[in-house]
């Protein structure tokens, strides 16, 4: 058959074939500059380590003793993960709030909102002041906010409580803010209409719309939030992680076995329980 | 190429959705199969293309008993079946080309397929089947940009690009307007006389139906009530069936051909 | 009723875990936030300034920086390829054949062997992401030495942990029909993967893929903690030399890339999604 032997469409190759040189490229530069030596893992010295350390971990550690000194550092764990989240959402709320544009200036409930430029202004800088904060907060990482905190703070769950809330408040403030904006406006120009003031609309008509979403996300965030702080110990703000670090260093690796078990039951079992409630939510 | 004997299908959920089908498709035929909604045309055409297994009686295809088919043998058979359904049967964000070069993929390696997905492979037959289709300038479009009669009209590629033996189609036009309807039931009418395949097409239009096909077959509640020529009922007895009313005890027997006229 | 009775109890112990919290790890907002407690920030925020940009350091952290990036970015594309390589057994429609249509009855023995490979498949996701990447960068250090690439294989492991299983429910949730459709023409597992599943899946793998590389960056920024490469390493010797002006050109430099990369993550979305 005398078939046209038709191109390829020209629209898209340049573009596929930038963005495939530049994936290539980077991945080699990246090789090199992150020291990729795929050989490491297969030198003999490396298997005997691991060989070593894996010999260690059997049986894990299990003395009355040693369990008994896990209890404090998993219940702080507990807690610090609790605490941090309760507070990143009490932070990221409000904020939340503000940096949600469809609250204060955009969309159709303001097709009516006059003003000169000073009004216009005042609508749009909250927004813009909330945007950026959150934007800062969730950017650093939660482990270099207890860095900074432990320095101010000491040692103790407290930094890490601190840490949590802040990191955690910028994502969970963004996320709120997205699902802020996502709302069905209908109901809103419904409140509207009747006269509602702008706290009433958000209280009687974002909020409750938008709650199992953010209902979920908290719930997501607790779930990270507890494995984040299992870590915590590793800048000195208490929890588990603290005791694995040692337990590495003294080269005590049934412990480190037995830590890193803990580590991963909570993990898994928060998981578990995450999904179930989410279930519920949604 | 078709023979049920005493076929039947119970879901698992326990719902009887075909019972005790006698019935025997020759090489070559065109057969329309007419019936209400729920009547179990779906349910007897993924029979036939052997993606459902009945659970009473024998189906054989081919001259192979359905029951024994698996692994390869089945690939194979399945091969020489092509299906066009009412719709959602191409995948809608892979290219024209591809969903048409997937009728390759009874024959194709998994090698060769996966390289198709680089650099189709092939081409030609892929623009000769649209060319048939008339849509040879939407060959490297996305499918689901194209409209539901130029979707249709893809999967008729596909079933071209695969070449079976059979054609099945699954109330290919219910989802086009009736001008458009002609056309696909005339292009896949007209494919399986000049290239020799068995055709069997689902339809919800009577008319389309009297009109294309020589043999027609009715389905009502799992049941086969009608197997015969267009003419042997009467608008008024299709009529009939449509509103769902069981076709008079005569009916009942009609599987056997010739069959006689109908008492309406 | 009985839904309002949930979350009453829900409530109820969610509030009495609080309360249990609070008074348990002595965290108290008003001594936190009384003039003792701000007067300690108030100090310590003053000692960031001024930041410390001598060409030297900037130079140092440049390279830290960049090694953070790739980090990440291998990490992600090492997690790509490990769940990838995983999704075969951990997909519950790919285990048992990409069985679209309805099968000849298997064999126990076939069963079995299905399960166990889904079974396995998935624990070890489990285990995968279930170990924070900061452990798996000790045990990598322990194998590779320290540097860059034990965190590379850390977030590699860690996070094909998360993306596997994230995969394989988006690859169990396509639409079935065109798979059965190409399953019903004689397409064989592979093919109606390559052709069904993975076309209509792509979208949501690649946006799960760059999330997580917004993660990961976060994640790359703090391995050197441990000695696992890049700019925590840094970060975290400067704090413990109280070399304080270093700090704050290091965070900065921390929030930049962070900034940067998920950029770049919203506009490789916005072209590729
Ligand atoms: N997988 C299944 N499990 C249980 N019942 C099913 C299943 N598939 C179909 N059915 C039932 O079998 C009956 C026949 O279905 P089928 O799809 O064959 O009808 P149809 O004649 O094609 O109808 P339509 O014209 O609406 O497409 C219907 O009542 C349907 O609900
Ligand atoms: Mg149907």
């Amino acid at each position: 058959m005398s078939a046209p032997s038709l191109p390829f469409p020209s629209k898209r190759r340049p573009l596929s074939s930038l963005l495939a040189v530049l994936f290539l490229g980077a991945v080699v530069l990246s090789a090199r500059v992150a020291e990729v030596r795929p050989q490491a893992l297969l030198a003999p010295e490396a298997l005997e380590h691991l060989w070593a350390f894996v010999r260690g971990m059997v049986p894990p550690a299990h003395s009355p003793a040693f369990l008994r000194s896990l209890l404090t550092p998993l219940r702080e764990t507990v807690q610090m993960a609790l605490l941090g989240t309760l507070l990143a959402a009490a932070l990221g709320l409000p904020l939340a709030v503000l940096a949600a544009s469809t609250v204060l200036f955009a969309g159709p409930l303001h097709e009516a909102a006059r003003g000169g430029p000073l009004r216009w202004l005042a609508r749009r800088l909250p927004y813009l002041l909330s945007r950026l904060l959150l934007n800062v907060l969730r950017a650093i990482p939660e482990l270099v906010w207890a860095l900074l905190f432990v320095r101010v703070l000491g040692l103790g769950p407290a930094p890490g409580v601190l840490a949590l809330g802040i990191s955690y408040g910028g994502m969970i403030g963004k996320v709120y803010a997205d699902l802020l904006e996502g709302v069905d406006p209908g109901p809103l120009l419904a409140l509207q209409s009747t006269g509602a003031s702008r706290l009433q609309l958000v209280l009687y008509g974002w909020l409750p719309q938008a709650l199992p979403n953010m209902l979920a996300y908290t719930l997501y965030r607790w779930e990270c939030a507890l494995r984040a702080s299992a870590l915590m110990g590793f800048v000195g703000a208490g929890g588990i992680g603290q005791h694995i670090e040692l337990a590495m260093r003294m080269f005590a690796y049934d412990e480190v076995a037995s830590l890193i078990l803990v580590v991963f039951c909570l993990s898994a079992a928060v998981e578990r329980l995450g999904d179930a409630l989410r279930r519920r939510l949604l | 190429m078709f023979v049920l004997e005493g076929v039947g299908k119970t879901f698992a959920n326990g719902f009887v959705a075909l019972r005790d089908l006698h019935l025997r498709i020759a090489p070559g035929e065109r057969v329309a199969l007419l019936g209400p909604s729920g009547a179990g045309k779906t349910t007897l055409l993924r029979l036939l293309n052997a993606t459902l297994r009945p659970t009473a009686g024998r189906l054989t295809i081919a001259g192979l008993d359905s029951r024994h088919l698996h692994g390869k043998r089945l690939r194979q058979v399945r091969r020489t079946i092509g299906t066009i359904y009412q719709q959602y049967n191409l995948v809608p964000r892979l290219r024209v080309v591809h969903n048409v070069l997937a009728g390759h993929l009874g024959r194709w390696s998994g090698w060769r397929a996966a390289l198709s997905l680089l650099h189709p492979l092939q081409l030609d037959t892929a623009v000769a089947a649209l060319q048939h289709v008339g849509l040879a300038d939407r060959l490297w479009q996305r499918t689901d940009q194209l409209s539901g009669g130029e979707q249709q009209r893809v999967a008729i590629a596909r079933v071209l690009v695969q070449d079976p033996a059979v054609i099945l189609a699954d109330e290919p036009v219910a989802s086009l307007d009736p001008g458009l309807a002609e056309g696909i039931v005339r292009l896949l009418v007209d494919l399986a006389v000049q290239r020799q395949k068995t055709l069997v097409v689902s339809l919800h239009h009577v008319p389309l139906a009297r009109a294309y096909f020589p043999r027609l077959l009715a389905l009502q509640q799992g049941r086969l009530v009608y197997d015969g020529p267009p003419q042997g009922l009467s608008a008024a007895a299709w009529q009939a069936l449509f509103a769902e009313a069981p076709l008079p005890a005569a009916a009942e027997r009609a599987h056997v051909r010739p069959v006689t006229a109908f008492p309406l | 009723m009985r839904r309002h009775g949930w979350s009453l109890l829900l409530g109820l112990s969610l509030g009495a875990l609080t309360v249990w919290s609070l008074l348990d790890t002595g965290l108290s907002l008003p001594a936190l936030l009384g003039a003792e407690g701000r007067r300690q920030m108030a100090l310590f925020v003053q000692r960031l300034f001024p930041p410390d940009l001598s060409p030297a350091l900037l130079r140092q952290v440049g390279q830290r920086a960049l090694e953070t990036l790739a980090v990440s970015f291998l990490g992600t594309l090492l997690a790509v390829g490990l769940a990838a390589g995983l999704l075969g057994g951990a997909t519950r429609t790919l285990v048992q054949g990409a069985a679209f249509a309805e099968a000849v009855p298997r064999g126990k023995l076939r069963r079995l062997g299905q399960a166990l490979a889904y079974g396995s498949a998935r624990a070890l996701l489990t285990l995968f992401r279930a170990v924070p990447e900061l452990i798996w960068a000790l045990l990598f250090i322990l194998v590779v030495g320290l540097g860059p690439f034990a965190g590379v294989l850390a977030l590699g492991v860690h996070t094909a942990g998360v993306l596997g299983r994230l995969f394989a429910e988006v690859l169990e949730n396509v639409d079935r029909r065109p798979c059965e459709a190409l399953q019903a023409l004689g397409a064989s597992r592979l093919q109606v993967f390559l052709y069904g599943m993975l076309p209509q899946a792509l979208p949501e793998l690649l946006s799960f893929a760059l999330y997580r590389w917004e993660v990961n960056i976060r994640a790359a920024a703090i391995l050197g903690f441990v000695g696992a490469g890049g700019l925590g390493q840094q970060l975290f010797v400067a704090l413990n030399l109280f070399l304080h002006q270093q700090l704050l050109t290091l965070i900065a430099a921390t929030l930049g890339l962070v900034i940067l990369v998920d950029a770049c993550s919203a506009l490789l979305r916005r072209l590729l999604v």
